[in-house]
């Protein structure tokens, strides 16, 4: 099955989300992939990106009460669908495979 | 206040903020406050910018989508409004690209510092050209021309094979192309020996189209082409496009000022055996470079110590003289300072007349979008009742036009550059020189058809597009909404269709006039006897021929074809009346009165029975003898015409008077005068004929001269045309012929008819759109009107009216919105003829044929539009009506 191409910055912020889990939140989400970035992540970017993969229905959203905000506000949570872990996968085994190229290219 | 937010924040825009001000708490908390606040400022800034582009985006793209999937539910709706706008689009691109070509387009002297140098007389605007010797001291001065040019334009026979035709080619120095900024394309520029006057190396550099007929490869550097009779080496090739100093018009050859005597030709010379090298010779123009960073302005001291550099070199030259520099028009050659002016007001008077037409495919667009809107009122009823913003709807509209104007675009764009194509070919046929002009749109007409597309969308569509987002949406959800129609919307959509046909009338009338004025220039009385006459050209000098030669050619010529059957008389003269040269001296009586007047008058040499010939009347006296054509017999003799006669010598007799050439060397020599005859019209523009002289062949020699044959019988003149032609070749087998044509062939085909003609074809063509646009615009409406009231119809009809009365009832609304425009145009279109009236000529701005005509025309159409669709409505049966909707 073919999937809507998923860019970088994309990328990571999709693998942000599954690698939070239950806790993935805007804020959540922004202070991960800064972290792993290692650059500065501004929050607009970060709504964007998920606004376009909830778009490609990579990702999907909704909104529950509490957590740890201030005053226990209700917050939006995202979590990856099934077709956005398939096309993380994609790209990861792609990214194995070039790898293993270069690989065998230097040993040759 | 919500708007603003939700128009720059989103949906989530409120999420976002929080979650904004969550992280500047947990920044705040973990390092310093003031970094804290840099970066929460940051974040909003990324929320609102990020956030509006990728939902733009997305929903842009999603508004195209859905356009589309909308005009293929309309195929008819959608072709109709796209070639609607490909007409009013293309016609602005195709009238774009041609004042691109003319204004717009770089050329090599818009360079900064380029200007042309003019040599004035010091208490009169009278110029003249340079003579070589200036030039080199301008040079050599440095200051303020770090560089100057000197050159000369001139026509030249070029011969391939059996054939000569006759070719523009410039005459300059070596610096001519560097200073120009330009690069040979191939091979040199001149050399220094080359340039010098009198040198005789016959070299040349060929112009790019010349280079790509002949073979397009690089073999061309050293073949030979003959020119004027002999070989010239070339040396190098013009690059792509290259058009000298002019815009649009490029000469075939360059060639150096060495060879000046070889090719430069009479008209702008007196006799041919010039030098150029002679001071007292002057037949140059001259170019220079102004220093980086000096204006006009600045340079003005500098130019005064030069001229008086130059009067004191040559004080009899030059004291009366000073020198003047001015910005090189885009589109003339000429010894005077010219400006841009002509071009402009022209360029924009077409521009102008073009987005007429836009504006009515727009209104009519807008029409059509209106009634669309009515029709769709429905799904966007719902769509707004499902919450969808308004501003959404409006963008999602308006992309729906803007795909419209930009399919309309594409299409507009093709059709005009076929109609630019079209246009360009049959300029090249009409002007003498060779016309450059890029095949594909360059940059700018891109841009400018983007420009009129996005005007489009906005002119028709924002209207409509904000009133269908606004929808009632009580009776829209209804079943039929027929019975909601208001009274305010009717009147908008009248209003569009009464501009356009005020639009409409206003081309129609300009159309019409510029097709009275064409006509009227193609029948004006010129003067003499177009119907039975030959015209053949030729120019012995093309080859080479001295004086002595062509006089004996022309003699031989002369006599055979005044012996060939079915040939009443022959004659030539230098240049044709009526034709596309011009020469003219200044005439003055000689008298011992101290203030004489000077009359310019137009000069032309001619030999005997040229009048006879020509069927132009001889007043008094006589015409010139066959010895006085053969050579100078006794004092020197002339024959003036009506209007000069007048001005010189009003109501006296001036038989035997004499009369001079002012302002020649040693003030010209007397000539008297033995013969009046009837004016004659030069141009389209001579309302009153202007004044000639004529002198015969044997006091003055020009080589280039027009035969003139006057056939018996009119009717045979084409089949005569073989026999003048082979007439000529055996009396000299390499002479070459300019042109052999019937003269009323030459009359149609002479540039100035051919200018009226396609100006006529311009502003016809922009009101035959024009009428198309409007009368479907007028039928539309009322058809859309009449659907929307078929059940009131239907009613009408069941309650016992007559057909005639419903038809009546609509065809009177119709009659009153046609009176309307009509009126409102005749005001439009009295106020475009005031502004084209100094391009008429031989019309009047108010001529009653052209405004009754368009009038008449546009109304009986409009009628017949209103009329149809109503027809159609009480043909339905009530019944079926009544059901249906």
């Amino acid at each position: 099955m073919k999937s809507s191409p998923l860019g970088g910055f994309e990328e990571l912020i999709l693998l942000a989300v599954e690698a939070l889990g239950n806790e993935a939140y805007g804020v959540s989400v922004q202070e991960l992939a800064e972290e792993h970035a290692g650059r500065p992540v501004s929050l607009g970017a970060v709504y964007a990106s998920l606004d376009r993969l909830e778009n490609k229905r990579y990702v999907k959203s909704w909104i529950e009460a509490g957590g740890d905000y201030r005053g226990g506000r209700s917050r939006r949570h995202f979590a990856a669908t099934a077709e956005g872990r398939t096309a993380l996968l994609e790209i990861k085994h792609q990214r194995e495979r070039m790898w293993r190229a270069i690989e065998s290219r230097r040993n040759a | 206040m919500k708007l603003i937010r939700r128009l720059f924040l989103g949906d989530r825009g409120d999420e976002a903020i929080a979650d904004a001000r969550e992280l500047y708490r947990r920044r705040a908390a973990k390092g310093s406050r003031a970094g804290a606040r840099i970066r929460f400022a940051l974040d909003v800034l990324s929320i609102v910018v990020l956030g509006l582009r990728s939902r733009l985006v997305t929903g842009i793209v999603a508004d195209v989508r859905y356009a589309v999937r909308m005009l293929r539910k309309a195929p008819t709706f959608a072709a109709a409004a796209i070639i609607i706008l490909a007409l009013g689009i293309g016609a602005n691109t195709a009238i774009f690209t041609v004042v691109n070509a003319i204004l717009l387009t770089p050329i090599p002297s818009d360079q900064p510092g380029v200007v042309g140098i003019y040599s004035r007389e010091i208490d009169r605007p009278d110029y003249r050209l340079f003579s070589f010797a200036d030039y080199q001291h301008i040079r050599d001065a440095r200051a303020p021309f770090p560089d100057v040019f000197a050159y000369a334009v001139s026509r030249v026979g070029i011969t391939e094979g059996d054939d000569t035709r006759r070719a523009m080619a410039v005459i300059a120095t070596s610096n001519y192309f560097s200073l120009l900024g330009t690069r040979l394309a191939l091979g040199r520029e001149f050399t220094a020996d080359e340039e010098r006057p009198g040198s005789n190396i016959r070299v040349a550099i060929a112009s790019h189209h010349y280079w790509q007929r002949r073979s397009g490869r690089a073999d061309i550097l050293g073949v030979n082409v003959r020119i004027n009779g002999q070989d010239y080496t070339v040396v190098g090739v013009a690059p792509d496009g290259f058009t000298g100093t002019m815009a649009l018009m490029a000469p075939d050859f360059f060639l150096p000022t060495g060879v000046y005597e070889q090719v430069s030709d009479d008209l702008f010379r007196q006799k041919r055996e010039q030098r150029l090298a002679d001071p007292t010779v002057r037949t140059v123009m001259l170019v220079g470079r102004l220093p980086h960073g000096l204006t006009t302005e600045a340079a003005a001291p500098a130019l005064s110590a030069l001229s008086a550099r130059l009067a004191e070199v040559d004080p009899a030259e030059n004291s009366k003289h000073t020198l003047v520099v001015q910005e090189l028009p885009r589109l003339a050659i000429s010894t005077n300072p010219a400006t841009n002016e002509g071009p402009v007001a022209l360029s924009a008077l077409l521009m102008a007349s073009a987005s007429l037409v836009l504006l009515l495919a727009c209104l009519n667009l807008a029409n059509m979008l209106l009634a669309r809107g009515s029709t769709r009122s429905r799904e966007i009823a719902v769509r707004v009742a499902i919450g969808g913003g308004r501003l959404r709807i409006i963008r999602q509209l308006l992309v729906e036009s803007l795909l419209l104007s930009l399919l309309g675009g594409v299409a507009g764009l093709i059709i005009a550059m076929g109609a630019t194509d079209l246009f360009m070919a049959s300029a090249r046929n009409a002007l003498p020189i060779g016309l450059v002009v890029h095949g594909t749109p360059d940059y700018r007409v891109l841009m400018a058809t983007l420009v009129f597309c996005v005007f489009s969308t906005v002119a028709a569509g924002l209207g409509p597009a904000w009133r269908a987002s606004r929808p009632d949406l009580l009776t829209d959800l209804k079943d039929h909404p027929a019975m909601a129609i208001g009274l305010r919307r009717w009147s908008v959509r009248n209003a569009l269709v009464v501009s356009q046909l005020a639009v409409c009338l206003t081309l129609l009338v300009s159309g019409g006039l510029f097709v009275r004025g064409a006509s009227a220039a193609a029948n004006m009385d010129l003067g003499f006897d177009t119907s039975a006459g030959i015209l053949v050209g030729v120019d012995p000098g093309l080859i080479g021929y001295s004086e002595l030669q062509s006089r004996r050619v022309m003699g031989r010529l002369m006599e055979r074809l005044r012996r060939l059957p079915g040939i009443e008389d022959a004659s030539f003269g230098s240049i044709v009346p009526f034709g596309d040269e011009h020469d003219g001296r200044p005439v003055q009586r000689v008298t011992s009165a101290a203030d004489v007047g000077v009359v310019g008058a137009t000069y032309t040499i001619i030999g005997a029975r040229y009048f006879a010939t020509l069927g132009v009347p001889v007043l008094r006296g006589r015409e010139f003898s066959p010895a006085e054509e053969a050579q100078q017999t006794g004092a020197p003799v002339v024959v003036i015409d009506q209007p000069l006669a007048s001005e010189l010598f009003g109501d006296a007799n001036p038989i035997g008077e004499r009369i001079r050439f002012a302002r020649a060397e040693n003030n010209g020599g007397e000539m008297e005068v033995i013969g009046v005859v009837g004016p004659v019209r030069n141009s389209v523009t001579d309302v009153t004929p202007q004044p000639h002289v004529y002198v015969p062949y044997g006091q003055q020699f020009i080589s280039q001269q027009y035969m003139h044959l006057r056939a018996y019988d009119t009717l045979r003149t084409d089949a005569l045309l073989a026999a003048v032609r082979q007439a000529v070749a055996d009396v000299d087998p390499v002479l070459p012929i300019l042109r052999v044509k019937t003269l009323s062939d030459f009359r149609r085909s002479s540039l100035q008819v051919w200018v009226f003609a396609a100006g006529a074809r311009i502003f016809s063509g922009f009101g035959l759109v024009a009428f198309v646009l409007a009368v479907v615009g007028v039928y539309g409406l009322k058809a859309y009107v009449v659907s929307r009231r078929t059940r009131e119809i239907a009613i009408r009809l069941a309650l016992g009216a007559t057909n005639r009365g419903v038809l009546l009832m609509i065809v009177r609304e119709g009659i009153a919105l046609t009176a309307v425009g009509l009126v409102a145009g005749l005001a439009a279109a009295l106020g475009m003829a005031r502004v084209l009236s100094s391009l008429l000529y031989g019309v009047s701005p108010t001529d009653p044929v052209v405004f009754v005509g368009a009038m008449a025309t546009l109304g009986i159409a409009a009628l017949v539009a209103s009329y149809l669709p109503a027809r159609r409505a009480t043909k339905l049966a009530p019944a079926a009506a009544l059901r249906a909707d």
